[in-house]
């Protein structure tokens, strides 16, 4: 079991670099880059900022002189050997100083007539792609996911993270667990009861559930809970407690989380039902003199069980992911909304940060899912071993 | 597999069109109800009995008054901490804060400030002219990359130092004569450099404490601050409170104790935050675009619309035939009806645009905008025939290069209906994110595409050095040597009456070759409590919380009696010129 564990998490590992290269590879393909506004900066501040953030690098003069003119525009691609400006020596030579590799400049430093010294910058340059991938993947091999654009560099994407995360797996676990109780509950009623009033009720809400979806469902309960009925506030979130007024404000946005998986969950657990409420265990066990208790109990809900549990890796993917439309109306300070912003502003490691995190427990949930799975089903166990 | 048309799909089909029913329901009641507040409803709130405050501002990721760029944190910071002169209340010249007084050389090139006796950080040590030269050396420094570095390229010397071709700090025009008077040396006759020291990245920022905690020096517990507020408490996405500075130098004329500062992204939260009264002003976040109209039509007393320093237009690739020819781009800007996008289209209260600059610096340069025809069909296709394209009968096929946004193919598609149905032309619309059209803005690969300014500085020449030859923005590939040396000159100029004359030549030369659309000027709209007083309509939008206060009973029940109460703007900072 040990072995298949570990082979799991290597496997993991493996995958999570993938994810990781994409991303970064996807990023950069995208137009446009993390400072580009309406209106563009002027080439000095963007040369600053990519300099403090690794996107831009000095090209220093490889002699000392003066300088005539820049060859060279801004924003242009310059190919390996082309002139990037023309400088006077003192000896009255002119010099041209040629590119050293391909590269997009970002600023010309200076106006004709500016005295530069051999080794001081004569223009900045753009790192490229693969400069950037590898001291990326350098840093994170330390832990060290960087830090984000947004704040100017004055936040690390780490701090982000261990700030928002936990609201974010407070919200998806309270939704997880109320989804699970709601879910397995009445697809446990509705299987046994099956074609009776009870079947049909939670199945029609259930429908209803997976049809509105958490876009629909969330402002449609903020209207009634918040504004009609002034029950329950809504819009931000409160320190982990169990007090009522810490609680409140987060009920609205775990039950709309919960209410979709709760729907698909019933669903399952119901069909999970119906495939083993025939078989011959249960006849076997029901002619044993079993209360029909013990036996929902001990073997039905096993059997409802297992496409639940199955369905669990997707759902937390899901409910991970689905918390991102929650978080975003109920501006709940999770890290959804940096998955969204940071897309949208080009804040590279911030983006890096929340695709690490959401791969890696995408990837933990589903190793657990298979040997919660191996636990459960005999069967399964058989073939692992 | 199941077969459409068997019972069990068209159960299922049955269920579905009932959820798309009860969707729809459900979308439109949200429709109808619209707003919860009605002008009747906001005046029959008691006042407030507190002094308490509270507004919605979108991601306040981290405060740092030299880096500011957008409005994020912006608001914060304003009321944090000041510089030499601030925002008046309304329009208005700016207020004498942290400096009481000034004297300007007679070419304009020098202004010495006197700095106000007594003033001090909010931890007592007394604010000197070196914590300024120090503060803005600091938001030159290459290091610091400061988005906001080139409104401080007007001192002499600063872009040198900030591009890195100077690194030495001295050279900058910014010196402290003695401990109370700072010189400041201008690159150019600046007739706005006051008003630009209302700006964040002028005020000054406690050189210890940044040298002491680096990027976390504006943590609450560190930071040190010198404006009528201090930071109490600061959860970035979450909240942040603001509590009354005591050693404010004006803290006897500061009204509101504390200010409470939520933070959302959703322009929807934000409106809901208000409307059920958790904010007096529903703060900083636009509000939801389909609310706008309603509101608008509502006659609310509580919605207000600001002017911005913003201008919508398109860019005309002028090289590119057809639009090589001036009476071309004169026949298409000609041919579109701008009152009725602003007025039934977009409904937001723009302000229809014939020039480059928005009509705002009558009160602070006695400057008024040139006002041209914005929009004549008859005359359109006469020019249209004259340039040799009668009923556009022989013109390239044109697109209209757009970036994705809610608004941006609403109006595209106005004006491509327009230009259909008033000269004929057959338009094609290209919508693309919004770096790939700047890409293509830059490489000049377009013949007409959206482009928008907003002032860097509050003064007509932002709009105008757009269209310069060289300029960056200037997408258009418009080059005109006499509309350069105007530029140059309106630079040079220390007068402002010959300097406004010059202002209208270029609004004129820029009128006669149209290197772009005008379309409308942005406004802002917003939401306040009627009982809150002291937030004045202000060009540039900015209304420090140290002026607002709340109404006394009396007032109130004038307010509510459909008077408008307002508070006048105050004396601006005592001027000299030297000899």
């Amino acid at each position: 079991m040990a072995a298949v564990v570990l082979r799991r998490l290597l496997q993991g590992l493996i995958t999570l670099w993938i994810v990781m290269t994409l991303s970064f590879a996807l990023m950069r393909v995208a137009p446009g880059g993390p400072f580009d506004r309406d209106k563009p900066l002027p080439p000095a501040v963007m040369a600053n900022l990519g300099r403090t953030f690794g996107l831009a690098a000095d090209v220093p003069s490889p002699v000392s002189g003066t300088l005539l003119r820049f060859a060279a525009k801004v924003r242009a691609k310059v190919r390996e050997g082309q002139v990037l400006a023309l400088l006077r020596a003192p000896n009255g030579h002119e010099l041209e100083v040629r590119a050293e590799r391909d590269l997009v400049l970002v600023q010309t430093i200076g106006d004709p007539g500016r005295v530069v010294r051999a080794g001081q910058p004569l223009c900045v340059r753009e790192t490229s792609v693969l400069e950037q991938y590898v001291a990326s993947l350098k840093s994170y091999a330390h832990f060290d996911l960087g830090v984000t654009y947004a704040s100017e560099g004055a936040t690390s994407v780490m701090r982000n993270l261990m700030q928002s995360f936990p609201i974010s797996l407070e919200l998806g676990l309270c939704a997880l667990i109320l989804a699970l109780v709601l879910g397995v509950g009445a697809g446990l009623l509705a299987g046994l009861k099956r074609n009776t009033w009870i079947d049909y009720v939670s199945m029609t809400t259930a429908l209803g559930a997976v049809s509105l979806s958490s876009i629909v469902l969330g402002p449609l309960l903020v209207l009634i809970f918040g504004v009609w009925l002034r029950w329950l506030p809504w819009g931000g979130w409160e320190p982990f407690s169990f007090r009522w007024e810490h609680l409140q404000v987060k009920v609205l946005p775990v039950v709309t989380l919960a209410l979709v998986y709760a729907a698909w969950f019933a669903r399952l657990a119901r069909a999970g039902v119906l495939e083993v409420i025939n078989q011959d265990f249960i006849r076997t066990a029901r002619a044993k003199g079993l209360s029909e208790f013990a036996v929902v109990l001990r073997h039905a809900l096993r059997g409802a069980l297992l496409p639940v549990v199955s369905f669990l890796g997707p759902a937390l993917a899901g409910i991970v992911t689905g918390s991102v439309v929650v978080e975003r109306i109920f501006s709940v300070p999770g890290v959804g909304e940096y998955f969204v912003t940071a897309a949208v502003n080009r804040d590279y490691p911030m983006v890096m940060g929340t695709v690490v995190l959401y791969s890696s427990l995408l990837i933990v949930a589903n190793i657990a899912v298979d040997i919660a799975y191996a636990a459960l089903d005999p069967r399964v166990r058989v073939e692992a071993a | 597999m199941k077969v459409p048309g068997s019972p069990r799909f068209a159960r299922w089909v049955r269920s579905l069109a009932i959820l798309a029913l009860l969707q729809t329901f459900f979308a439109c009641h949200r429709d109808a109800r619209a707003t919860l507040r009605t002008t009747d409803s906001l005046l029959h709130e008691s006042l407030p009995t507190g002094r308490d405050f509270a507004f919605a501002s979108g991601s306040q990721e981290f405060l740092d008054p030299a880096k500011v760029a957008e409005t994020a944190g912006h608001h914060l910071m304003m009321n944090i901490f000041e510089g030499l002169y601030v925002y008046n209340r309304g329009d208005g010249p700016p207020v004498p804060a942290m400096a009481t007084s000034h004297t300007v050389s007679a070419d304009g090139r020098t202004y010495t400030f006197k700095l106000r006796t007594g003033v001090t950080w909010s931890n007592g040590r007394p604010i000197t002219a070196d914590d300024f030269v120090w503060s803005w050396r600091r938001v030159l420094d290459p290091k610091t990359a400061s988005r906001s570095a080139q409104l401080l390229w007007f001192l002499r010397g600063a872009k040198a130092f900030s591009e890195g071709v100077d690194t030495d700090p001295g050279k900058i025009g910014v010196q402290a004569v003695d401990a109370a008077t700072l010189r400041v040396e201008l690159v150019n006759p600046t007739p706005f450099f006051t008003h630009l020291l209302c700006e964040m990245p002028f005020v000054v920022t406690p050189r210890e404490v940044v040298e002491q905690w680096g990027d976390q020096w504006t943590r609450p517990e560190h930071i040190v601050s010198n404006g009528p507020y201090v930071l109490a408490e600061f959860h970035p996405r979450k909240w942040a409170v603001l509590k009354k500075n005591p050693r404010y130098f004006d803290a006897a004329n500061v009204y509101l104790e504390t200010i409470r500062v939520y933070d959302t992204e959703s322009e929807q939260t934000a409106f809901d935050w208000y409307e059920v009264g958790k904010t007096q002003w529903h703060g900083d976040v636009a509000l939801p675009m389909e609310q706008l109209p309603l509101l608008r039509e509502s006659g609310r007393v509580d919605f207000r619309t600001d002017p911005k320093l913003c201008s919508y237009y398109f860019s005309i690739r002028v090289d590119r035939p057809p639009f090589d020819d001036p009476r071309v781009r004169r026949a298409i800007s000609l041919a579109i009806d701008r009152e009725r996008l602003a007025l039934h289209v977009l409904r937001g209260g723009q302000i229809v645009a014939s020039g480059a600059v928005p009509d705002l610096f009558g009160v602070t340069h006695g400057y008024h905008v040139l006002a041209s025809e914005t929009f004549n069909p008859e005359k359109a296709r006469a020019l249209l025939a004259e340039a040799g394209y009668p009923r556009g009968v022989g013109l390239p096929p044109v697109e209209f290069f757009f970036n994705t946004g809610e608004g941006h193919r609403v109006i595209a598609e106005y004006v491509q209906r327009n230009l259909q149905e008033n000269l004929g032309i057959r338009v094609g619309l290209a919508n693309m994110e919004w770096g790939t059209l700047l890409k293509t803005l830059l490489a000049g690969r377009f013949s007409i595409g959206r482009s928008s300014w907003c002032a860097d500085y509050p003064d007509p020449l932002t709009f105008l050095e757009v269209f310069e030859s060289d300029s960056k923005s200037n997408y258009s590939g418009y080059k005109s040597a006499e509309y350069d040396e105007v530029i140059a000159a309106i630079r040079k100029e220390p007068d402002l009456h010959r300097r406004n004359t010059d202002l209208r030549r270029a609004e004129e030369i820029l009128d006669r070759d149209l290197p772009f659309l005008p379309m409308y000027h942005y406004t802002w709209s917003y939401l306040i409590r009627p009982f809150v007083l002291g937030y004045e309509n202000h060009m540039q939008d900015q209304h420090p919380l140290k002026y607002v206060r709340y109404a006394t009973p009396q007032e109130w029940e004038r307010i509510k009696g459909g008077e408008t109460v307002h508070l006048a703007p105050l004396p601006g900072a005592p001027t000299a010129t030297e000899g």
